[in-house]
């Protein structure tokens, strides 16, 4: 269990990380585009182009991070009614699951198109680069939002049966 | 098939009120089509990748991120302290410095956050100092963070004409009007109620010279802040830069401000704000592409022509279908945030709206205003519940001036901004852009 909490701790780490150097790099490639342009009257031809790789690895690396911090937006009107402990932890559980769940069926879709990516192979338009370099963003993205649902489930659950347990003892 | 479009918005409000993350509510939505609705997912997400590169949308995380630096690096604080060299001295005067810089904040930032964030932990506890009950202040502060979504630059509005493919800059004219009018009369309601305070504490009288000095110094404090909004939208407007490069230069330009200027930045807290600003764009950015791929596979079948043909065999009067948009509109703001409605109505009612003689730029402040209320109406009231935990107040403190903004202030605006096309619409057509 510890080697599996390790493994995970150091991709949150790397991901953290990535995200970080991916925010931050992003504005300075438009800033220094917007410099080429007014200051040495030398527009970089595809700099756009290039702009999208690290673009999207942001967009799912992010909403990875988003998954593993539990920032993702939700509605919560339910939670306000729900005033038991066991309801709370009951009605945490389903959501998870139901998350965990769509999270499944998003990410067989995303290996669908990975793998078409890697089968079709194209190339931007003006750099050339491979655009599976980009799109396999999106399956990596889910995979990851997977992962942090399936052990969101699993502490939930944890919590649950643990509280079932005490709450049994108690009335022995 | 329209049973099948109507039982997964079932299933859709049946998610979000289970309080399931919004990109997994969508997608959930989505799985039901896929499998019932006869949609494939193979072009859908081929669709959705092209839509997910779009560089229009990168607008949003780099505003995401300026908006982040900016209220960590004191841009909020001297715009606060400069808007108070005018009306410090007035009773309400706080109030109205308030519902100003959320305004100006909004012209940086285009969000609602960003508002009660940068400003709530300064100017609530200063407004209670004063006086004010906490319940007012907090609730005062928060309605006016919505600003955030109208004055330009906007990110709902980049969203709006990115769906629609109209143009971005005539969509951020067309909120001006509206927003200027709820600017005025928030500060009305403001000034009005703020005289049955008993317990208001005004500035102590200065001496003229020494008052002249303090102002003269908060404004020379407040250059660097006061200069965003100017070259953000002086920028966009004069022709030097895209939306997406003003947002990149808002967000670089606020390093230096805050590392050298304010000095309130540093490295740790840097890191730490850039994290928090990933993880939101990895949140909306995410929620949006489902989203999108849900909106696209009502397109698909055909939704938005239902729609016109049910509300044409209901009535054909103009004012009665308006009517209807708005509190549609309304409800939806009251169940998803405000990007969330635009991308998934926006394309839905487009053609019901053209049909009825509207243009898009008029339609997009027509959204604009009413999904941006969506943002401090329970249940789904993001700003409100940011607000109140910022402002340290229950619920019941910040109900009844939160509906007393919202009616008396806002709901006019909206009537007016629906019925009155020249209040949206002026800007555009005189830079040219309707």
């Amino acid at each position: 269990m510890n080697t599996a909490k390790k493994v995970l701790d150091r991709l949150i780490s790397l991901q953290n990380l990535v995200s970080i150097v991916l925010m931050s790099v992003i504005p300075l490639m438009v800033v220094f585009q917007v410099l080429l342009r007014y200051v040495f009257h030398a527009p970089l031809m595809g700099i756009e182009e290039i702009m999208l790789f690290p673009t999207i690895w942001l967009y799912m690396l992010g909403g990875a991070m988003a998954s593993q911090k539990r920032n993702h937006i939700s509605c919560g009107i339910l939670t306000l009614y729900i005033k038991k402990d066991l309801s709370m932890q009951i009605f945490n559980v389903v959501k998870c699951l139901v998350s965990f769940a769509v999270s499944v069926w998003l990410t067989y879709w995303a290996y669908w198109y990975f793998l078409y990516s890697l089968k079709t192979w194209k190339h931007s338009d003006l750099v050339g680069i491979p655009m599976f370099l980009g799109e396999s963003a999106i399956f990596i993205g889910l995979f990851l939002m997977t992962l942090y649902a399936a052990s969101d489930l699993f502490r939930d659950s944890k919590i649950l049966i643990k509280g079932r347990k005490l709450s049994g003892e108690g009335d022995k | 098939m329209l049973t099948i479009v109507l039982i997964d918005v079932i299933l859709l409000v049946f998610l979000l009120m289970l309080s399931i993350p919004l990109p997994y509510c969508f997608g959930g939505a989505l799985m039901f089509m896929a499998i019932f609705g006869d949609i494939s997912m193979k072009s859908l997400m081929l669709w959705g990748f092209n839509q997910m590169i779009s560089p229009i949308l990168l607008a949003s995380p780099l505003f995401i991120l300026a908006g982040t630096l900016m209220g960590g690096t004191g841009i909020a604080t001297n715009l606060l302290d400069f808007a108070d060299i005018f009306v410090g001295r007035v009773k309400g005067g706080i109030g109205v410095v308030a519902v100003t810089t959320c305004a100006i904040i909004g012209a940086i930032s285009g969000s609602g956050f960003t508002g009660v964030a940068a400003t709530g932990p300064i100017l609530i506890p200063r407004m209670v100092e004063q006086g004010y009950p906490r319940g007012y202040s907090t609730a005062l502060v928060t309605v006016s963070s919505v600003l955030g979504l109208l004055i330009p630059p906007s990110v709902i509005m980049i969203f709006y004409g990115w769906v629609t493919d109209t143009s971005i800059l005539a969509c951020f004219l067309s909120t001006v009007g509206p927003g200027i009018a709820i600017v005025v009369s928030f500060s009305i309601i403001n000034m009005i109620w703020a005289r049955k305070f008993p317990d208001i504490i005004l500035e102590e009288k200065m001496a003229k010279g020494e008052r002249m000095k303090r102002s003269l110094k908060r404004t020379w404090v407040a250059i660097p802040a006061l200069a965003m909004p100017f070259i953000i939208l002086g920028g966009i407007y004069g022709g030097v830069f895209t939306p997406t490069e003003a947002a990149a230069v808002a967000a670089v330009i606020s390093i230096p401000i805050g590392l050298w200027i304010y000095k309130e930045l540093k490295v740790d807290n840097f890191k730490e704000m850039v994290s928090d600003s990933a993880t939101s764009v990895g949140a909306i950015m995410t929620m949006i592409i489902f989203t999108l791929m849900l909106s696209q596979t009502y397109v698909l079948l055909r939704v938005p022509q239902a729609i016109i043909e049910l509300l044409f065999n209901i009535t054909q009067n103009k004012v009665i279908l308006l009517i209807i948009i708005n509190i549609f509109l309304f409800l939806v703001g009251m169940i998803v945030n405000d990007v969330t409605g635009m991308i998934l109505v926006a394309p839905l009612l487009l053609p019901l709206v053209l049909q009825l003689g509207i243009s898009p730029v008029h339609f997009a402040a027509i959204m604009g205003v009413n999904l941006a209320m969506g943002g401090v109406t329970p249940p789904y009231a993001s700003i409100l519940y940011l607000g109140m935990r910022i402002g340290k107040c229950e619920f019941h403190e910040i109900l009844k001036p939160t509906m007393v903004f919202l009616i008396l202030g806002y709901v006019p605006i909206v009537f007016l901004t629906t019925f009155w096309p020249a209040l949206s619409m002026y800007l555009p057509t005189l830079m040219g852009l309707s």
